[in-house]
């Protein structure tokens, strides 16, 4: 291969490189020791839009969001907006479990999912959150990109967490599909990781 | 000196239901009296003129009333509007004075010191005053003089109305007039009649020190002050400067650019004077006028005292996406009805961020989602799950502490019944799974002031073979209930 040609496919690459977005990860969150390394930048990219999907009930996606916010909480020391539009109620005095303080928790309440991925687009425009939460039972490709501008806009993390059976789209950097199992572990399945491996782990909570 | 006008306004209670335009109009020359609960019984607050007429006063019994006059049109006593509305009416007097006040349930002060000249003199003045009055369907006396107390003794005991004591002149012309003007308790009142002082001029003649030591210091002050040997300081309404803005246009407009250009500097114009004043919006009203002669207001309310137009202006994005300028607008008006103090701890978050900051977020959010849906959850002291947490304002300081107990992180906002086997209150299997693992339980009770068969319940965390965490209760009648969920 000449060097011409090494040239202009560096080029092209670099190209598509711009064009699918896949920029280096700015920073990033570790979430578990064995799932790290699965992760482009050693962790969750920051600034982003994640995606997590329940498995059969919505508790073990519930904490697993709620470890995650813990975590950006801390490291940032800025309060976390979780927004929902009704049915089982997040209930604030579980959160301390999974490393969420409820004193650190913001809430919003739409009258209609519809209002749910507008409240989230304008947060992660907020750069005086750590981090974004929205139940969202459905997500299209134009809203979640959408999404995705307005986290590196503000450079918060968005997570936007799906219920059992929600019709979603692929807009997310990474989606993970999080299930309770039987001797108290979760089954955490990264079925889509841009730029890194799609992965299943079984880890404590 | 000062020159004060007084305005008594005897029948200002029915007088204001009475007016032209007013609900009971219909009664203005018909009997109408007021009635409310006094100790044990319903009596008549206030009577309008023909029932007086027909022997109807103040302090009547209800059912003495209707017998006296058949016809009696009654309605509740509502003296709190009747205060506000005498409020109001001061604050509209302040055509003539800057310096008004509501007096009692039925008179207004106006400090006239100094006004007289731009409306003709005093006695065209006092002329306008009452016609204007009667105008609205008010009774009025007025009187002016050099202090409040000889005012309101012109306006409730001189024989004509409007009456003029003329400057410095209290004295001799007050002399005739009876003790009642003295503004006194009854019971004071009564004591110097039966004492034969009856005129003013009777007491004015007493030494001042026994008069005192014998009828007390209430008769001595009032006497005093109609004289203008003490001070009577009146209250006025606080005269605040509408906190406005107003710009109108040459040619109308009505490109959104242009809109937005207007409304920003509605709010640099009107940030600056909160600035000055050391205050923050709470609420704000953007009236457009537009050129076919209708008006469109638009109100946005904020979570906290707010003064930085960056802030304010992204409130009004969405108002500018849907705002029909119609065929172009000519004045656009920005008021501030609501303020509060802005503290230095405001200033330092609305300075920490550039811009998009989280009061602004909270803002937008509420307006849009509505109020109370923007919250921080807080704890409240009680055992029932359901009932431990409460919302806070969204930007309040921390809340907590919160207890530590196991909970679940997502809980029903009902309980709701599911098919538990158990075994001497310990569940085995749910929904015919089997359970794998089961802890507690954990007794908790509501407070004792609630009835123990609905309220005291075990608590136990329970998982089953398909991985599902609940928590479960088992009431005191052996009912399960499934209440939330663990991660």
């Amino acid at each position: 291969m000449s060097a011409a040609t090494a040239q202009s496919l560096d080029s092209l690459r670099a190209r598509i490189r711009g064009l699918e977005r896949l920029r280096p990860v700015a920073w990033s969150v570790g979430l578990h020791p064995a799932i790290d390394p699965s992760l482009p930048g050693n962790g969750l990219a920051g600034a982003c839009l994640h995606q997590i999907v329940a498995g059969a009930e919505d508790g073990a996606a519930t904490a697993f969001a709620a470890r995650i916010a813990g975590r950006l909480a801390e490291r940032f020391n800025r309060p976390v907006l979780w927004a929902a539009a009704g049915g089982e109620d997040l209930y604030a005095p579980g959160l301390g479990l999974y490393g969420l303080s409820p004193q650190r928790l913001l809430q919003a309440r739409a009258s209609c999912p519809a209002d749910l991925a507008w409240i989230m687009e304008e947060a992660l425009k907020c750069p005086d959150l750590a981090c974004v939460i929205a139940e969202l039972p459905g997500l299209d490709l134009v809203a979640g990109r959408r999404l995705q501008l307005a986290a590196e806009a503000g450079g918060v993390t968005g997570l936007a967490l799906h219920p059992f059976g929600s019709r979603i789209a692929n807009a997310g950097t990474t989606r993970w599909r999080i299930s309770g199992r039987p001797d108290g572990t979760w089954r955490v399945i990264l079925d889509r990781c841009r730029n890194g491996l799609p992965g299943e782990w079984e880890i404590r909570p | 000196m000062k020159r004060i006008i007084h305005l008594w306004l005897p029948f200002f209670a029915t007088d204001r239901l009475t007016r032209p335009g007013a609900e009971f109009e219909a009664w203005r020359d018909r009997p109408l009296a007021l009635s409310g609960r006094a100790g044990g019984a319903i009596r008549v607050f206030a009577a309008n003129k023909a029932a007086r007429r027909a022997g109807i006063a103040p302090g009547l019994a209800a059912a003495d009333s209707t017998a006296l006059y058949p016809g009696l049109k009654t309605i509740p006593h509502r003296p709190t509007e009747t205060e506000a509305a005498l409020a109001r009416l001061a604050g509209w007097c302040g055509r003539w004075s800057p310096w008004t006040g509501p007096e009692g349930t039925d008179g207004i002060w106006i400090d006239a010191t100094g006004c007289a000249h731009l409306f003709g003199g005093e006695h065209a003045m006092l002329a306008e005053i009452a016609a204007r009055l009667e105008a609205l369907g008010l009774a009025v006396r007025a009187g002016m003089a050099d202090t409040p107390g000889a005012a309101w003794a012109l306006s409730h005991c001189a024989d004509e109305s409007p009456s003029i004591c003329p400057e410095g002149a209290v004295r001799q012309w007050l002399a005739s007039f009876p003790i009642a003007a003295l503004r006194l308790p009854d019971e004071a009142a009564e004591g110097l009649r039966r004492l034969g002082l009856r005129r003013m001029s009777d007491l004015m003649a007493l030494p001042r020190a026994p008069l005192a030591a014998r009828f007390g210091r209430d008769v001595a002050l009032r006497l005093d002050q109609v004289l203008g040997r003490l001070p009577e300081p009146l209250s006025p309404i606080p005269f605040t400067e509408p906190m406005e803005a107003r710009v109108a246009f040459i040619e109308p407009i009505g490109r959104t650019e242009d809109v937005a250009a207007a409304i920003r500097h509605l709010l640099d114009e009107v940030c600056e004077r909160l600035s000055k004043s050391g205050l923050g919006a709470r609420r704000l009203i953007l009236s457009v006028y537009r050129v076919d002669g209708t008006v469109l207001a638009h109100d946005l309310g904020t979570n906290g005292p707010v003064r930085d137009p960056a802030h304010l202006m992204r409130l009004f994005a969405e108002i500018l996406d849907t705002l029909d300028a119609g065929f172009g607008i000519e004045v656009m008006r920005l008021s501030i009805p609501v303020a509060d103090p802005f503290t230095a701890a405001q200033s330092d978050v609305e300075a920490r961020s550039d811009g998009a900051s989280l009061p602004l977020l909270v803002d937008r959010l509420t307006r849009r989602l509505g109020p109370g849906r923007v919250f921080r959850p807080s704890p409240r002291p009680t055992h029932l799950p359901e009932r431990a947490v409460t919302r806070a304002a969204p930007l309040s300081p921390s809340t907590g502490p919160w207890p530590t107990q196991r909970r679940p992180i997502r809980l029903l906002p009902r309980p709701r019944p599911v098919a538990v086997e158990d075994q001497d209150g310990r569940p085995l299997r749910l929904d015919r799974m089997d359970l794998v693992r089961t802890e507690g339980p954990e007794r908790i009770s509501a407070e004792w002031w609630r009835s123990p068969e609905t309220s005291q319940r075990d608590y136990w965390r329970v998982e089953d073979s398909a991985g599902r965490r609940l928590w479960l209760f088992r009431t005191i009648d052996s009912q399960w209930f499934a209440h939330g969920f663990f991660g």
